[in-house]
């Protein structure tokens, strides 16, 4: 590989890496909340990137405007998913993963039957490429790599510094003294599904014009937030960052690299995390 | 024997009765095909039930399915080894692998188990696409896996299904012989409290480790024997055939039968491949059929359908009860 393309490779690695991380942040923060591993992530990848086909490829609306509704839709149907289903399963880790992966295929098939086979396009409203000396950066994996790391700064503020994201921090370390001093914990629940379904949702939004979209097309990412929970450690949110910046430059450079094996790595890397260091890179809980 | 027992017993009796003369009675190919996936289902099933009894929800059967079907494989077509030989060679080699495998990650609980064995699962079949393409055929696999070899006078002829019907039959039955005993036996006792309790399990001298690791090795060997059926029954071998989704398919059987006994998971394995085969018909919506039938069931029978049986059984206790109060017995 010459200097070139390795520095190509890098750059693309960090904008994958960061929409990787969007992903990631939304499962790892509900798992840290409820207990539950949520399958449906993929499901709402994928109906976040036809929110995005319909409403700015098909019906012309402006971007921000279907990125919003992206946004807004699948955290509404994450609160659902949360009230009816997923709150009634909590206790038990096995019946919520049960319930969640069910959910995730009623939800595929769904598109499946609504939207169609085929897969769709949306076209790109970032256009062209940046020459520096002899690297070429595509300006649309600068941007969606910057919308995602937007994303994912207003997501950290919102957990540090506002007193919702105080109490749903309260609540993932302790859910009795949380309770104890007045957290309400549904109310609480609820949202957290909502804003862990809604970076999904910006997430297949975001990415929507750079794959095609099609109803399982959430399924490699939800392997890859997987992947990315454990490795930064699960419940942890700066790992979860530091990971899926890890495993964006691990697809970006081995991949191109080595071919079709390297899709290998991240998997061993999860059972070598797991195996020597349970915890994660930077997660404070036990195993 | 208790009165209880002795009706059970009489049950399972005629049900075997009646599953040995079907293929005699019943000259229906489809359905002795139906009832030859159903045992693959209990068999693959039941394993799975006896690792989750030690708490452990692995998912990852699928892998070791994969394992016993190729290692099968590999020993009848490249070695010219013997069916019969290869079928338990097939089950000791899943068994190794997750003795080795189960040392090493056993002592993780609940999720982090959960996702350490979707990770084992993920490298297992991408392994079994990228590797050694000549001897593994890659991602489209192996195809043309010879049927076994005559047992005795009985042929296995590709398309005739009433062999492999008593094949499968067989080996299910083994299986569920075996889960049967052990749930009896004092280590699967010891199991249920490592599930209920770990700690207080091992604080009063239970080995967690010993105890997780027969579970998960026996539960392994199963689910590699039944991808050596697997393999020679439909002739063909690929990576696409054990994915992630063929592992959640085995654990929501073992869920939605019933974790709590071991008849849980057959009444699971057999419901739901029939309901699977029955919303065959509605074409396009099966899926999204089966998939909503799955969830009523989790959220309406959290303890699986097995748990309808004891409120069954309660219900005509008190019916009894009833009865024998108007008449003035008690």
């Amino acid at each position: 590989m010459s200097p070139e393309s390795f520095l190509q490779a890098v750059v693309n690695g960090l904008s994958m890496g960061m929409i990787y991380a969007v992903v990631a942040l939304g499962l790892t923060f509900v798992f840290s909340l409820m207990g539950i591993i949520n399958f449906a992530h993929a499901a709402l990848y994928m109906l976040g990137a036809y929110i995005m086909y319909y409403f700015f490829a098909r019906w012309e609306l402006p971007y921000i405007v279907a990125l919003i509704a992206a946004v807004v839709i699948t955290g509404a149907l994450g609160l659902v998913i949360e009230r009816y289903f997923y709150r009634r399963a909590r206790s038990v880790l096995l019946s919520s993963i049960i319930i969640a992966i069910a959910i995730n295929t009623v939800m595929e098939h769904g598109a499946l039957l609504g939207f169609g086979f085929d897969p769709r396009k949306v076209p790109s409203i970032f256009t062209g490429v940046i020459q520096i000396s002899d690297n070429t950066f595509s300006v649309e994996r600068l941007a969606i790599g910057g919308i995602g790391l937007a994303l994912v700064l207003a997501f950290v503020f919102f957990v540090r510094y506002t007193k919702m994201g105080r109490a749903m921090r309260a609540v993932s370390q302790d859910y009795d003294a949380a309770r104890l001093t007045g957290a309400n914990v549904s109310l609480i629940y609820s949202l957290a599904m909502g804003i862990g379904c809604a970076l999904a949702g910006a997430a297949g939004a975001l990415m929507s014009s750079m794959f095609s979209v099609d109803p399982y097309m959430g399924v490699p990412y939800l392997f890859k937030a997987f992947v990315i929970i454990i490795v930064g450690g699960l419940g942890s949110i700066p790992g979860s960052i530091v990971a899926g910046l890890i495993l964006g430059q691990i697809d970006s450079i081995f991949i191109t690299w080595l071919g079709n094996i390297a899709q290998m790595f991240g998997f061993i890397l999860v059972i070598l995390i797991l195996v020597f260091r349970p915890r994660g890179l930077m997660g404070t809980g036990r195993a | 024997m208790p009165k209880k027992n002795k009706a059970a017993l009489y049950i399972i009796l005629v049900l075997i009765a009646i599953l040995i003369l079907f293929p005699i009675l019943v000259k229906n190919q489809y359905w002795a095909r139906m009832l030859i996936l159903i045992f693959l289902h209990i068999i693959l099933a039941s394993g799975l039930w006896l690792i989750m009894t030690t708490g452990q929800v692995s998912f990852c059967h699928a892998a070791f399915m994969a394992i016993g079907a190729y290692t099968s494989t590999l020993v009848v077509m490249n070695l010219g080894w013997s069916f019969w030989l290869a079928l338990p060679l097939a089950g000791v080699v899943s068994a190794v692998v997750a003795l080795l495998f189960g040392l090493v990650v056993l002592r993780l609980k609940g999720a982090y188990f959960f996702l350490v064995t979707f990770a084992f699962g993920e490298v297992v079949r991408l392994a079994f696409t990228n590797v050694r393409e000549d001897v593994l055929g890659g991602p489209q696999g192996i195809m043309a896996v010879p049927p076994p070899t005559p047992l005795g006078p009985i042929n296995f002829i590709p398309g005739q299904s009433t062999p492999f019907y008593y094949l499968a039959f067989a080996l299910m039955l083994i299986a569920l012989f075996v889960m049967y005993r052990l749930s009896r036996s004092r280590i699967v006792s010891t199991f249920w409290a490592i599930h209920e309790a770990d700690d207080l399990a091992e604080s009063i001298g239970v080995p967690l480790m010993k105890n997780k690791v027969i579970a998960f090795c026996v539960g392994c060997f199963f689910a590699g024997i039944a991808g050596a059926f697997y393999a020679h029954y439909y002739m063909h071998v690929s990576p696409d055939s054990f994915t992630v989704t063929e592992s959640i398919n085995i654990l929501s059987w073992a869920v939605i039968g019933g974790l709590g006994s071991w008849v849980g998971p057959i009444i699971g394995a057999t419901v739901i491949t029939l309901i699977g085969e029955y919303v065959r018909q509605f074409g396009m919506y099966d899926v999204l059929i089966s998939g909503a039938i799955m969830i009523a069931i989790i959220l309406f029978m959290p303890g699986g359908l097995f748990s309808l049986v004891p409120r069954f059984r309660e219900r005509i206790n008190k019916t009894t009860l009833k009865k024998l109060r108007q008449n003035g017995v008690t």
